[in-house]
C-alpha cells in the first residue's frame, strides 16, 4: 500500500499505548509580539486569531489540573507582552503544574525578575528559553528587528545573574552560519550557559515571505552542519539540537558509523517515526484551538472550553494521524522503496513536511541520507 | 501518627494500571498500583495506619489485618515525606 496520500481518514479510535492525558501542553498565550522576525513560524496565526481572556485561560488550567497534566510551556507571540502573564503563571501553579517559557528576551527587566520571586513562581519554573541568533547586533538583527540584540542579551544576562534556569535557542539562518563560533563563545564562555540548542529557519510563517533570504541553501546547511559538529566537539557536547543542521549531522554520522560496521538499519527506525512529541504532549493556539503541535496549526482538534481536552487527546483524527505515521514503513513510500538506507531513517519532522508539501505521510528530503550523500538528486527545492 | 496526602500532589488516574502521583514542587513522579489508588483516595483526610488497613480489609474482604497493616506501612514509607505528610496524632489539621 502506498502512503503518499493526503491526510489519512478514520483515525478516531485511541492509539494503543497512549496515556489517557498528555504529560505536557504547549500554549501560545498570545498572538501579540513586540518583534517581527523574518522566520517566525507563528506569524500566520498571530494575525488571523484573537487572544483568549484571562478567565478563559484560568478555566483551562483548572481543566489541566483536574487531568493531572504535569507541565505547561508558555509561548506566543511574545509571552511577556501579556499584562496578566503572572496571573496566568499563578493559575498554572495553583493547578499543580510546572511551567516553562519561550521568549525573545527583550522585555525581561529587573522588575520582571522581581515578580518571579513571588510565591512558587521560581520553584515551579523549569526553564526560560531566549532566542539569540548572533554574537553581535549586526548579525542577530539581520533576521530580527533593529535593536533587538542588545535587549535580548540584557534579558539573558539578567536571568543568568539571578540564577534562573535559562536556556538559549539559536536558529541557524544564512546570516549567522559564519558567526556560529562567535555565538558559541558568547553563550558558553562569556554568558556562561551550561549549554544551548540550535535549529533551522523553516518554511513556515514569515519565512514564506522572506524565503530566499532566511532559509538555508544546501551549501550553507552543509557548512552549518560541519561547523556545529566541530563546535560541539570543542565544547564537549554542550550544543544540542532536536532539529536543524546539527541534528541531521549527528543522524548522518551515526548512519555512516553503522554502515562501516555492516549494519543495515537501527531498531525502531525505518518508518515515519521521527516525532514522539504527540505521544506525550499537545498544543493550544492563542485563540484556544487545540492542535497536535504548535508547528501543525492547520491540524485543528476543536476549541478548549467547548471540547474536553482529554477527548481531543485520545480521539481526534488529527493527532492520531500524526501518531500513526510511525506505523508507515519507509519502504512503502515511492521515494524510499528502493533505498538501501531506509532502515536507518526516520522520515523527518511531520510539521516540516506538511508545511513544504501539504502532505503528512511523506519523508522530508532534508533528512534523506541518500540525498545527503549525493546518490539521489533532490528535485524538491528544499 | 496520622497520614494525609500532600495537597500539592496531582493524581493522574490511569484506570486499571493504577495512577501517577506528581509533586510539582520537587518535579518527582511516583506510580502507584490500584490498591495504592484506594489508599491515596482514603488519605484525603488524616488517617492512621490502622484506619487505612481496616478500610482496605473491609473493602477487599481480607480476614487478617497483619499483612495489610505491613503493606500499608510500606506504602506510606515509600511516599513520605514528599507525597504523604505525617501529622502528630493530637495535632488538628
Amino acid at each position: 500500500m502506498r502512503h503518499d496520500s493526503p491526510l489519512p481518514q478514520n483515525f478516531s479510535a485511541p492509539i494503543p499505548g497512549v496515556k489517557s492525558v498528555p504529560k505536557a501542553v504547549d500554549i501560545s498565550i498570545t498572538g501579540r509580539c513586540n518583534l517581527e522576525c523574518q522566520y517566525c513560524y507563528y506569524a500566520d496565526e498571530m494575525t488571523a486569531l484573537s487572544d483568549l481572556t484571562t478567565g478563559q485561560w484560568m478555566t483551562f488550567f483548572e481543566e489541566l489540573g483536574g487531568l493531572a497534566v504535569q507541565r505547561v510551556t508558555i509561548t506566543g507571540g511574545e509571552a511577556f507582552t501579556r499584562a496578566d502573564l503572572f496571573t496566568l503563571i499563578d493559575g498554572i501553579i495553583t493547578n499543580k503544574m510546572r511551567y516553562s517559557i519561550l521568549s525573545n528576551g527583550t522585555l525581561i527587566s529587573k522588575e520582571i525578575i522581581e515578580r518571579f520571586a513571588v510565591g512558587k513562581r521560581r520553584l515551579r519554573l523549569d526553564s526560560i528559553q531566549i532566542s539569540i541568533d548572533g554574537s553581535c547586533a549586526d548579525i542577530h538583527n539581520r533576521s530580527r528587528p533593529r535593536d533587538s540584540f542588545d535587549r535580548a542579551l540584557r534579558g539573558l544576562r539578567l536571568l543568568k545573574q539571578h540564577g534562573f534556569p535559562v536556556t538559549v535557542r539559536v536558529t541557524v539562518n544564512p546570516y549567522n552560519v559564519e558567526d556560529l563560533e562567535n555565538i558559541a563563545h558568547l553563550l558558553l564562555t562569556d554568558v556562561g550557559l551550561p549549554s544551548f540548542s540550535t535549529n533551522e529557519a523553516e518554511q513556515m510563517g514569515t519565512a514564506r515571505c522572506f524565503g530566499e533570504n532566511i532559509l538555508l541553501t544546501q551549501e550553507k546547511r552543509q557548512r552549518a552542519s560541519e561547523k556545529l559538529m566541530a563546535l560541539n566537539e570543542k565544547y564537549h557536547g554542550r550544543i544540542n539540537a532536536q532539529a536543524g543542521p546539527l541534528s541531521r549531522a549527528k543522524l548522518f554520522a551515526e548512519i555512516e558509523e553503522r554502515l562501516k560496521r555492516g549494519e543495515t538499519g537501527i531498531p525502531g527506525r525505518g518508518s515515519l517515526c521521527s516525532c514522539g512529541g504527540v505521544f506525550s504532549k499537545m498544543a493550544v493556539l492563542h485563540d484556544g484551538t487545540m492542535v497536535p503541535c504548535n508547528l501543525l496549526p492547520t491540524l485543528t482538534m476543536g476549541v478548549i472550553g467547548v471540547r474536553p481536552l482529554r477527548d481531543a487527546w485520545l480521539y481526534d483524527p488529527a493527532i492520531n494521524a500524526v501518531r500513526q505515521r510511525r506505523e508507515i514503513p519507509l519502504s512503502s513510500l515511492s521515494t524510499c522503496s528502493d533505498c538501501r538506507y531506509a532502515g536507518f531513517c526516520t522520515g523527518g519532522c511531520p510539521a516540516s513536511v506538511l508545511a513544504k508539501t501539504g502532505q503528512l505521510n511523506v519523508r522530508d528530503p532534508l533528512y534523506c541520507y541518500r540525498i545527503y550523500v549525493g546518490e539521489e538528486y533532490n528535485n524538491e527545492k528544499y | 501518627m496520622r497520614y494525609i496526602a500532600n495537597s500539592v500532589v496531582s493524581f493522574g488516574d490511569e484506570g486499571d494500571e493504577g495512577a501517577v502521583l506528581f509533586n510539582p514542587d520537587i518535579d518527582d513522579v511516583v506510580f502507584i498500583n490500584p490498591t495504592g489508588k484506594v489508599i491515596w483516595q482514603f488519605i484525603d483526610s488524616p488517617r492512621t495506619v490502622e484506619q487505612i488497613a481496616e478500610h482496605l480489609a473491609e473493602l477487599f474482604r481480607v480476614p487478617s489485618l497483619d499483612n495489610v497493616t505491613n503493606d500499608v506501612k510500606t506504602f506510606i514509607q515509600l511516599l513520605l515525606p514528599d507525597f504523604v505528610k505525617e501529622i502528630e496524632a493530637n495535632h488538628e489539621t
